[in-house]
């Protein structure tokens, strides 16, 4: 009677979860007939840093490393799909991926060296890999034109709105691919060695998780993914230049939205990622340098005041209201 | 090439100057300042301000900059950093990352993003020394950093609260055992750290156009520094900022200036990597 209570218990829950990324998904999809440009345009990037946080969540969520300057595969994903596209003429449908595969064999290149450092050792290791990479790009003119950065061609023609669909639903794509991709990692033989890694490396190390292998594949797809979306960008916006595509901010934005995710792997990023969009708007309408504030703002407040993330307001409101009227909640669930 | 040696050596002591302030929070703290870069920013902009303003030489400034750093750095400490100092790293860079775009912020919305640059009425005056020109500037800048290093270096060793620092550094427990004001003591080593890097502000002022981005490679070179020195006191740290102001020249000098940041940041690749604790292998202040 028990389990059986317990079984019926649990298949609602799926059953919720499954309706919810149904009706996100549907509304996702319906959202650009309904929007101008100006807010697709905002949705698009809400889109692109959903992405960003899964790449990191594989990262900081899974394996706990603190890939702080993980943008750089951003920079190298978007150049090497841009180059691909201009100097060898690849069609951008498949040069965007190889951008992604670019970026992953550089992550798998730095893996032995720099894997073998910890916690603030690798963070800012990968900071002086961005700015390494930065420089590399900025010294190699003959190949990417240096500081001037390189120009694009329109990949699809069309009014404004054509275009602008057309790039969501990519961004769109490229975030179920990602979504996907963490809750397959997350219920994989990795995701779990990864996690044993981050909950008591020595312990993990002790029952056998094949530890540098891991790690590789993890930062590997990591890599992989914030390049693919590097590379949609460097088409979506038809311009990249070193400073814009290797930036620090990147980084620091999608750190905040995975913090701000908390214990959500999935949807976490996806719901502070919009959240973050909206606020970075309203920021930008009103001034320009406000966005470096609000940016910076955010990151102190939710580390001092919100280290769980939005799932803690959350669990604040449920915690007040269960005050209020106790057991209403079993009660619901039964 | 003499001159390029005499270049490294002399923006050795200032790269030095910018590195001891990290070195000692995280030494202390285990939390990497990220807000670093913003203190040495936020000093020169005020240094071209009350040079702009009054005509105050960068040099007098110095004990004022130090002042208002020490206030700052102790205050961003005790209200902020304290409460997540024992989180995993991420946590506080995140949130030292967050004060450090506030910092910037507050430059740019103060003093705007044009380009600055305090030329004081000696900036052309030297001496020639071995075939090589010595601008009195870089040495003035190269004597107070060294200055700065063995104050900072005295006070951790021969005072009170430097014995406080030590001590929280190698076993908090037994530290806050024994009665010391964790609390205090993080916000003191927060504090000088945060003065020396307001005070170095000012000789950046004096050398380098200001722009408020500036912060973010200034915090990679203090970092090189650190990494190159291992988290140690302060000789390694000094010889660190030579050795890395010193490689910067010679690549300057034989492959092409364009090169010279790449440079730095292989250096410190190369170093990170095959020798995490450093060239010299210090821990700070440890027997």
């Amino acid at each position: 009677m028990r389990t059986d209570l317990r079984h019926r218990l649990a298949t609602l829950a799926r059953d919720r979860r499954v309706a919810l990324v149904i009706v996100t998904g549907v509304v996702l999809v319906a959202l650009p007939f309904a929007l101008g440009n100006f807010w697709l345009r905002v949705m698009t990037t809400g889109l692109m840093f959903a992405g960003l946080g899964h790449g990191m969540q594989i990262m900081l969520g899974l394996a706990g490393w603190p890939a702080l300057g993980n943008v750089v595969f951003f920079g190298v994903g978007a150049y090497a799909a841009a180059l691909l596209n201009l100097r060898l003429g690849i069609p951008p449908i498949l040069a965007v991926p190889l951008g992604g595969l670019v970026a992953a064999a550089v992550a798998l290149m730095a893996a032995r060296a720099m894997l073998s450092l910890r916690g603030s050792y690798f963070l800012m290791a990968t900071v002086a890999l961005n700015f390494a990479m930065l420089e590399l790009v900025l010294v190699s003119r003959e190949l990417t034109n240096g500081p001037q950065g390189l120009t694009l061609d329109p990949v699809v023609t069309g009014s404004p709105q054509y275009v602008y669909s057309v790039f969501y639903f990519v961004f769109l794509a490229v975030l179920a691919v990602s979504s996907a991709a963490v809750v397959l990692l997350r219920r994989s033989r990795l995701g779990f060695g990864l996690l044993a890694i981050k909950g008591n490396e020595d312990a993990a190390a002790m029952l056998g998780v094949p530890m540098f292998r891991y790690r590789a594949i993890a930062w590997a797809a990591s890599a992989g993914l914030t390049g693919l979306i590097g590379g949609v960008y460097a088409f979506w916006i038809g311009y990249i230049d070193p400073e814009s595509v290797f930036d620090l901010l990147i980084s620091l934005a999608v750190i905040l939205m995975v913090l701000l995710g908390g214990r959500l792997l999935v949807a976490g990023p996806i719901i502070a990622a919009f959240a973050y969009e909206l606020v970075d708007v309203v920021a930008w309408r009103e001034l320009n340098e406000a966005r470096l504030l609000a940016l910076g703002l955010a990151l102190v407040v939710v580390v001092r005041f919100l280290p769980g993330g939005l799932p803690e307001v959350g669990d604040h409101l449920a915690r007040l209201r269960g005050s209020r009227r106790p057991r209403e909640e079993s009660a619901d669930a039964a | 090439m003499s001159q390029a040696i005499l270049n490294g050596l002399l923006t050795g002591g200032l790269y030095a100057s910018l590195g001891i302030g990290l070195s000692l929070v995280y030494g202390v703290t285990r939390v990497i300042n990220a807000a670093h870069g913003a203190y040495i920013v936020l000093g020169a902009y005020l240094a071209w301000a009350a040079w702009q303003a009054w005509g105050i030489d960068p040099f007098a400034m110095v004990p004022v900059l130090m002042a208002i750093g020490f206030v700052l750095g102790y205050l961003v400490q005790r209200v902020l950093v304290n409460a997540v100092v024992k989180r995993q790293v991420l946590m506080t860079v995140a949130m030292t990352f967050g004060i450090d775009l506030i910092i910037v912020t507050a430059v740019l919305l103060t003093w705007g993003a044009d380009l600055h640059i305090v030329r004081v009425p000696y900036a052309a005056d030297g001496f020639d020394l071995a075939g090589a020109r010595v601008p009195f500037v870089r040495l003035g800048i190269f004597g107070l950093a060294i200055c700065m290093a063995l104050a900072l270096d005295a006070i951790v060793r021969r005072t009170t609260i430097g014995a406080q620092i030590r001590a929280v550094s190698q076993d908090r427990p037994a530290a806050e055992l024994l009665g010391i004001n964790v609390g205090h003591t993080y916000g003191v080593a927060h504090g000088l750290a945060a003065a020396v890097a307001c005070a170095a502000g000012a000789m950046v002022a004096m050398i380098t156009p200001l722009q408020p981005f500036l912060g973010v490679s200034l915090l990679l070179v203090a970092f090189a520094v650190v990494v190159l020195a291992g988290f140690g006191p302060i000789a390694p740290v000094l010889v660190a900022g030579v050795l890395l102001a010193l490689s910067e020249q010679l690549v300057g000098l034989y492959i092409g200036t364009e090169y010279q940041r790449l440079a730095i940041f292989a250096v410190y690749l190369a170093v990170a990597t095959l020798r995490p604790h450093g060239l010299f292998g210090a821990r700070f202040y440890a027997h």
